[in-house]
């Protein structure tokens, strides 16, 4: 967890890594608790992810609906192929999210 | 925490059944021995492991087998013929794939682009064409979107429609079961639309990241067949609430999934796979219709196994004994007063002995395993060894289903591994030779198990060149081993070559020709308290036999008196019994007292003086065992009285003791009390040490000792 600017805003930067598979799941649900608890907006960069488990894609689910509760934004940051093919495996859309994409997928 | 490692053992112990499986099937392949039947239960066996890999996320393996299945589909529905260079292709896959298994296993991670070539040899034998398209997977390519997962799989000439409930219990993702990667392999089938249900969806505080909170509805538009599809979830049974209903024929193949309201399960078209739960083994049998008996077959044979961990069963297995051991004791007290008194306690008695008696040939049992786990490591074993050695081996195995207890069997592999090789590098010519000599080029090695008495058999035969004697004998000589004057028989030249260091190659091999290999075959199997045959006829091949015990839980024993105390030894050890007096004894300095015995010395063990019992009479010395070591060496054990042949429980001794040489184990009497069982290769070591140590065994002295020495000097 770093801390960045977006636009000039600080925001809570969350490199996702290259995999969030299993073994990742507890330090990502503490990661994302305590960037949810700063009160900022996020701004979570995927572009390296290779590997998403489910226990990941219910995490982000639930910080996304958390932030937008908050009244926070959160942004997807260059979502790489992998971790996009996950979340349309798992069946979600992005009709389902409310994070906002500031790009497209950095590897395609 | 996620208990990750039970269920990679879990994982990994299936693989070991699938290759065996597998195997098998692609040696009747080899053989033009195979039926539709033995396609498909190759087919079921590579695609279990990949389903398997997917659970887990090993992405080679998921790879690899994908080839792998895709092309023994072809073959199963007869696009692709099952000719020689499929056979071939497929064998060397079947390695591959064994070895890329049994790096995951261990951690360990093969060279970048290992199954490279076997893949692409796969791959170059799909069938292209407008039904079936194949992907050609990199080597460590993970099929992660949908675009490449979706269209692996052929259009068949009907297609089904199949609506899935999937939802993962809460133990889904604790035993590393990831629910993504089965929706991906169902996408692999055909078209899949995907519909997740978010509202049991915590709040991120509340969320457990082990827990599964998603539930999906699915509908797969598949020429799969039901069986296939449920195949999928094989490996989650019991961690989730699965349905899967068989919507029907599609009309349109290619427009892809029918209207919502035709997706309704009904009492007609629901499916015959049971939901994953901990009650289905109580569930009937289906009886709906099935895909080529598949279903029917699956159910039969679903619930007809289970794993149990080893140490359960050795208690239960120790329990037993106890019994057994109880039993002897309350017989040993029924005198023929009480047995006239109450007959009917005799005869109640007497059949509770053969209910126990059935209980422990049950027991045993359960810890008994068909050899068929060794033997199928062994066609590739040859498989690289005639590679290597530019000749040309067939191996035949039979009686692969014959049960022997599962500690043997684990310490069967070694030395089979080595007659092999040995049978493989020294016995079979090169086929330039055996063409010379009137054989057939190709050399054939015939594998068999079978069961004889309380004994298992194991024999490998081979048609090579047989032993050369000449050869044997020499290189005995050199190395010291016998005299150059010794006087062997045919039978004593072939047990040469297990004693230790033995080799007669003149270039030591990197297969065979360290001069270990049948020495380990030897000193394993004496181990398992079993002994090793060989014969050989020069020209025509040798066959060496392994005689073994069934289990190592029961031994027949020889119970003998030394001193006040009984001892046990091992049946398989004793060559025969001698009545002996001490004046036909003489006292050689390095050897101690030693016996003439046909035409050799037998060094003499006095167990009196090794335990330090009190001597017997000076002149009688009772009765000498003529036992034969664990290296093949002859030597007599006095004992003071035979008492009697016996069936005897093994006791292990090392949880209690420890520093127990010469004692192999114990056993509980009839009487109650306890015999120990002799180590009698330990015996030896026993003596030099007391011998180094100053403390004579032999007593230092006596008529025939003085005499000796007199003649010494």
């Amino acid at each position: 967890m770093t801390e960045g600017t977006r636009q000039n805003r600080p925001v809570t930067v969350l490199d996702m890594g290259s995999s969030l598979d299993m073994q990742t799941a507890e330090t990502l649900a503490g990661l994302l608790r305590e960037a949810l608890g700063l009160s900022r907006p996020v701004v979570i960069d995927a572009s390296a992810v290779e590997r998403v488990s489910t226990s990941a894609i219910q995490l982000l689910l639930a910080m996304d609906r958390a932030m937008a509760g908050a009244g926070e934004e959160l942004t997807l940051e260059h979502p790489s192929g992998a971790f996009m093919a996950a979340f349309a495996d798992c069946g979600i859309r992005p009709a389902d999210m409310n994070w906002k994409h500031l790009s497209e997928s950095a590897d395609g | 925490m996620v208990d990750f490692d039970q269920f990679r053992q879990t994982f990994f112990e299936e693989c070991d059944d699938c290759l065996s499986a597998l195997e098998a099937q692609l040696m009747e392949f080899q053989a033009v021995n195979s039926d539709q039947e033995g396609i498909e239960e190759a087919f079921r066996a590579i695609h279990s492991i990949k389903g398997g890999a997917g659970a887990f996320g090993f992405d080679r393996i998921i790879a690899f087998t994908h080839e792998f299945e895709a092309l023994l589909d072809q073959v199963r529905d007869g696009r692709v013929a099952l000719s020689e260079d499929v056979t071939a292709a497929a064998l060397r896959a079947f390695d591959v794939l064994t070895d890329l298994i049994t790096a995951e296993r261990t951690g360990s991670e093969p060279d970048a682009g290992f199954e490279t070539n076997a893949m692409a040899e796969l791959t170059d034998l799909l069938v292209h064409d407008e039904n079936a398209k194949t992907k050609a997977a990199g080597p460590a390519s993970q099929p992660d979107s949908q675009q490449e997962s979706g269209v692996a799989r052929p259009a068949a000439t009907s297609l089904h429609r199949f609506r899935i409930l999937f939802r993962p219990s809460d133990k889904m993702l604790r035993r590393g079961n990831e629910p993504i990667l089965l929706i991906r392999e169902l996408q692999r089938l055909g078209d899949l639309k995907i519909d997740v249900d978010l509202s049991g969806l915590p709040t991120l505080e509340e969320l457990e990241p082990v827990v599964c909170y998603l539930g999906w509805s699915l509908e797969l538009v598949t020429g799969a067949g039901q069986s296939e599809v449920a195949e999928i979830f094989e490996f989650v049974e019991g961690d989730c609430d699965l349905q899967i209903y068989d919507a029907g024929v599609s009309a349109a193949p290619s427009q892809g999934p029918a209207p919502e309201g035709e997706a309704e399960p009904n009492a007609q078209t629901e499916s015959n796979v049971p939901e994953c739960q901990a009650d289905d083994a109580a569930r009937p049998a289906p009886a709906g219709p099935s895909r080529d008996g598949e279903e029917k077959s699956r159910a039969a044979t679903a619930y007809t196994s289970i794993r149990v961990e080893l140490d359960r069963i050795d208690r239960m297995v120790n329990m037993v004994g106890e019994i057994v051991i109880a039993q002897a004791a309350i017989l040993q007290q029924v005198d023929d007063p009480l047995a006239e008194s109450h007959p009917q306690l005799v005869e109640s008695l007497q059949q509770f002995l053969r209910h126990t008696q059935n209980l422990q040939d049950s027991v045993m049992a359960i810890r008994a395993q068909p050899v068929k786990s060794i033997f199928d490591r062994m066609p590739r074993l040859v498989r690289e060894l005639a590679h290597q050695t530019g000749k040309k081996v067939r191996l035949i195995s039979s009686g692969e289903e014959t049960e022997i207890d599962k500690t043997v069997i684990e310490k069967l592999t070694d030395p089979l591994t080595h007659m092999i090789r040995n049978a493989v590098d020294h016995g079979v010519e090169m086929p330039d030779v055996r063409k010379a000599a009137g054989k057939p080029e190709e050399g054939t090695l015939r594998l068999s198990a079978s069961q004889r008495g309380s004994h298992i058999v194991i024999e490998l035969a081979d048609d090579g060149k047989g032993l050369n004697r000449d050869g044997i004998r020499r290189k005995a000589i050199e190395r010291g081993l016998i005299a150059p004057d010794a006087q062997l028989s045919e039978q004593e030249i072939d047990n040469l070559i297990f004693r230790p260091g033995f080799s007669t190659v003149e270039t030591v091999s990197n297969i065979s020709g360290r001069g270990v290999g049948m020495d380990v075959v030897n000193e394993n199997i004496r181990k398992l308290g079993g002994r090793v045959l060989i014969r050989s006829s020069e020209g025509e091949g040798s066959t060496i036999t392994l005689i073994l015990p069934l289990t190592l839980a029961v031994m027949d024993g020889m119970v003998v008196r030394i001193g006040p105390t009984n001892f046990i030894i091992p049946l398989t050890s004793i060559i025969e019994s001698l009545a002996m007096r001490r004046r036909d004894t003489t006292f050689l300095p390095q050897l101690g007292e030693v016996l003439r015995f046909r035409d050799r010395y037998l060094k003499i063990y006095d167990l009196h003086k090794l335990f330090g019992f009190k001597a017997a009479d000076d002149d009688v010395l009772g009765l000498l065992m003529v036992i034969e070591t664990d290296d093949g060496e002859l030597i007599g054990l006095r004992v003071d009285e035979i008492v009697g042949q016996q069936q005897v429980v093994v006791k292990n001794l090392e949880d209690n003791f420890s520093n127990t040489q010469c004692i192999a184990g114990g056993s509980i009497m009839g009487d109650g009390q306890v015999a120990l069982i002799l180590d009698v290769s330990g015996l030896r070591d026993l003596e030099a040490a007391r011998r180094s140590s100053g403390d004579d065994p032999d007593g230092g002295g006596g008529q025939a000792g003085g005499e000796a020495e007199d003649q010494a000097a």
